[in-house]
């Protein structure tokens, strides 16, 4: 995706009255009585939205990156007829695994004066969530607010009066669709599918605007907890995690951190970390690492390994 | 199972949609159950009697961690259940919040919720009734702020899948949560305020008759030892009702575990919890009930049980007998012996012994005190068992008679 030469500033609220809102998810290979039931959350919060007069419509965009489509038509047609509030339903199925961050550019709308929520496909929303992820817009400075998952909430660090945050997470995440067109998106040449999130919060951070977490507005992830407690990643997760964490601080101006990190790398015994190692003195041997931002360090953060202040970390 | 109380209610959460909700009636003033509202038709074809009974207490105080609650159903995996709120002994304002929420669900889980209205009895109570008006095979007992994760139900269905009949029991996670209201939020609002931890993985069948390791929210219970066996929680109970009705139910029909994680046991800082609602007093006074209970009822254990109390009583020494106890045992049994040497039985029929030593050419009875405990127990035996005891035994019961008889005569 690129960016619009549209000018926003921060001095003023994106909303005033009531706006139309866009949903965007990304599938692969999830379930389609999952994905009914979140549309059927989206439904049943945008109709409380309208209701309420913070909406005028909503549409929802289904971006299929799965081997064979699952948001096919006849599951389009399903949503519909069973749609009491939201006005347009649309699935694209890419044919390809394009990664979350390209596959939201290519869903986001060309012309919307609106806001945009990006979601996991696992994620149902509470009755008013879009109510509340709304709310915070009609202030001035605010450029993403997120949702609070539950049953497990992140554990990043956000202001009890404010709740400004370092950054929001994907799953569910409300941003000026206007913000959104302004910042190119999700930096989809640098991030397959991991921190497209986090750069991006960045990247609104570095514009002015803030991050809001809201604690009321409350959004099911279907996300478990093991009985030991830590979570057994797969080849494939530990290698995109560890070209994200080398990009993240490539970008993000901490060259210490890209040596440390290069470091550990060579010495793991794990290929998949071996190998993000590789690809990524590949593409700063082809020169075709994203610019560094942020040299002062006003909006990145890196603490243990976290993007920003953890709770209750030992 | 707690009282545990966040000390908020608000019940903006419930406005706005409740176009669906039918009146609710009054109270019932009676003391009977009353089930008042079915909030939406189930569509045609849909399953009558679903997998599981999830049965919520409530009072209408809690509808912020409620809708919670509510949220995590809507976001299961596997949706073959429905939905029992059991509104015990609730203001009519406050069923009135409880009907809109219900009502702002999706049609898909709200047409599987019902409002069952309770104006009597204890905490206890709404779970009888819960379980009478089930329709499923398996209960689950939530409370109103407890929240579970997306697996729950499948996993649940899964393991009564394998184990049909059996009472299932699965990890829990804590939490300590508070409330939280930013300048932009338009309510109150969930925060954690610690990490999640799971304490001690696994179930321990033993452990738990003792004490309670398992939270409501990780146990499901067969409806058919409800209804056919009739085990049913015990209205006596103030507290540790869960427990007491998890061991009758487990320790009658087995008990099948898993690993999984499947709710999240959430402890409210400056909120009220069990341990503060009841004494001291009446807790211990309900475990003795419980003992109790446990020590009158035949008990099946789960496989490996044998095994695991041989290992404890090997560990603590228990298996055999110490040497103190091995020299009273001795003590006694050698008393015993020499009380039946001393009775007129045994010396009266000396003689035929004697013959039948000659005859058969056996020894003469060691001193008592060389023989071992084993020795003196089978002599024992012997004796009772021998020809001349029992030979005594029938010439007594003859001479009895016959004195019987004699007396009668005379009284005549």
């Amino acid at each position: 995706m690129t960016g619009t030469t549209r000018t926003l500033t921060p001095d003023r609220p994106f909303i005033r009255e009531p706006v139309p809102l866009h949903v965007q998810t990304v599938v692969y290979n999830n379930d389609r009585a999952a994905l009914a039931r979140s549309f059927e959350s989206i439904d049943r919060a945008v109709r409380r939205a309208i209701e309420t007069e913070h909406l005028v419509a909503a549409s929802v965009a289904y971006g299929d990156c799965s081997p064979e489509a699952i948001v096919d038509d006849l599951f389009i047609d399903e949503l519909r007829a069973c749609a009491s509030a939201v006005n347009t339903v649309r699935g694209v199925f890419f044919n390809a695994n394009l990664g979350t961050s390209r596959a939201h550019n290519r869903l986001i709308p060309e012309k919307h004066n609106g806001l945009t929520l990006i979601m996991n496909p696992d994620v149902v929303l509470a009755p008013d969530a879009i109510i509340e992820l709304i709310r915070p817009f009609r202030e001035a400075g605010i450029g993403i607010t997120e949702a609070r998952q539950l049953p497990i909430e992140h554990l990043k660090d956000y202001d009890h009066d404010t709740g400004e945050t370092s950054w929001a997470s994907g799953a569910a995440m409300m941003i000026p669709t206007a913000l959104y067109q302004a910042l190119g998106g999700f930096d989809e040449e640098s991030f397959f599918l991991y921190c497209d999130d986090v750069d991006l919060s960045w990247r609104v951070r570095l514009a002015g605007y803030k991050i809001i977490f809201q604690p009321s507005a409350a959004a099911f992830h279907d996300k478990r907890l093991p009985p030991s407690g830590s979570v057994l990643a797969s080849d494939a997760e530990r290698y995109y995690s560890a070209e994200a964490a080398l990009l993240m601080a490539h970008k993000w101006s901490r060259p210490d951190l890209v040596r440390q990190q290069l470091h550990t790398f060579s010495a793991s015994p794990r290929a998949e970390y071996r190998r993000a190692m590789e690809v990524f003195l590949e593409r700063r041997a082809s020169g075709t690492l994203p610019m560094p931002l942020d040299p002062e360090h006003r909006v990145g953060q890196f603490l243990d390994g976290n993007y920003g202040v953890h709770r209750f970390v030992k | 199972m707690s009282s545990r109380k966040a000390p908020l209610e608000d019940s903006s959460l419930a406005s706005g949609v409740n176009s669906d909700a039918q009146p609710v009636q009054n109270l019932d003033s009676s003391g009977a159950t009353q089930d008042v509202s079915i909030l939406a038709s189930p569509p045609e074809g849909a399953a009558s009697t679903p997998f599981l009974s999830i049965v919520i207490r409530t009072q209408g105080t809690r509808i912020l961690e409620f809708s919670e609650t509510l949220l995590s159903l809507n976001g299961q995996t596997c949706q073959d259940f429905e939905v029992l709120v059991m509104a015990h002994k609730v203001a009519h304002e406050n069923l009135q919040i409880i009907v809109q929420l219900i009502a702002g669900l999706p049609d898909a889980l709200r047409w599987r919720t019902r409002l069952i209205q309770i104006s009597h009895g204890n905490r206890t109570t709404p779970l009888n009734a819960g379980f009478e008006a089930a329709r499923g095979e398996y209960a689950y007992i939530l409370d109103d702020d407890d929240i579970v994760f997306g697996h729950c139900v499948e996993t649940w269905k899964n393991l009564a899948a394998v184990k049909p009949g059996q009472v299932l029991r699965s990890n829990v996670a804590r939490q300590d949560v508070g409330v939280v209201v930013t300048s932009h939020s338009g309510r109150q609002g969930i925060t954690i305020q610690s990490a999640l931890s799971i304490g001690r993985p696994g179930f321990n069948v033993f452990a738990h008759l003792i004490h309670n390791e398992t939270p409501v929210l990780g146990m499901a219970f067969p409806l058919a030892a409800f209804r056919d066996l009739g085990i049913r929680c015990d209205e006596d109970l103030t507290t540790a009702e869960d427990w007491d009705l998890f061991m009758r139910m487990g320790l009658t029909c087995g008990f099948t575990a898993s690993m999984e994680v499947l709710g999240i046991y959430r402890r409210w800082r400056n909120g009220i919890n069990s341990l503060a609602v009841h004494p001291p007093a009446e807790w211990t006074s309900n475990l003795n009930h419980i003992y109790a209970k446990f020590d009158k009822m035949p008990i099946m254990l789960p496989p490996g049980a044998a095994r695991l109390i041989r290992e404890r009583l090997e560990l603590r020494g228990l298996a055999f007998p110490t040497s103190v106890e091995a020299a009273t045992e001795i003590e006694q049994l050698r008393r015993d012996v020499e009380i039946l040497f001393a009775t007129t039985t045994w010396r009266i029929t000396a003689p035929l012994r004697a013959v039948g030593r000659c005859l058969l050419f056996q020894a003469k009875l060691p001193s008592l005190d060389t023989l071992s405990a084993d020795e003196l127990y089978q002599l024992k035996i012997e004796i009772y068992n021998s020809t001349s005891w029992r030979l005594a035994q029938t010439l007594y019961r003859v001479l009895h008679r016959l004195l019987l008889k004699t007396n009668r005569a005379i009284n005549y």
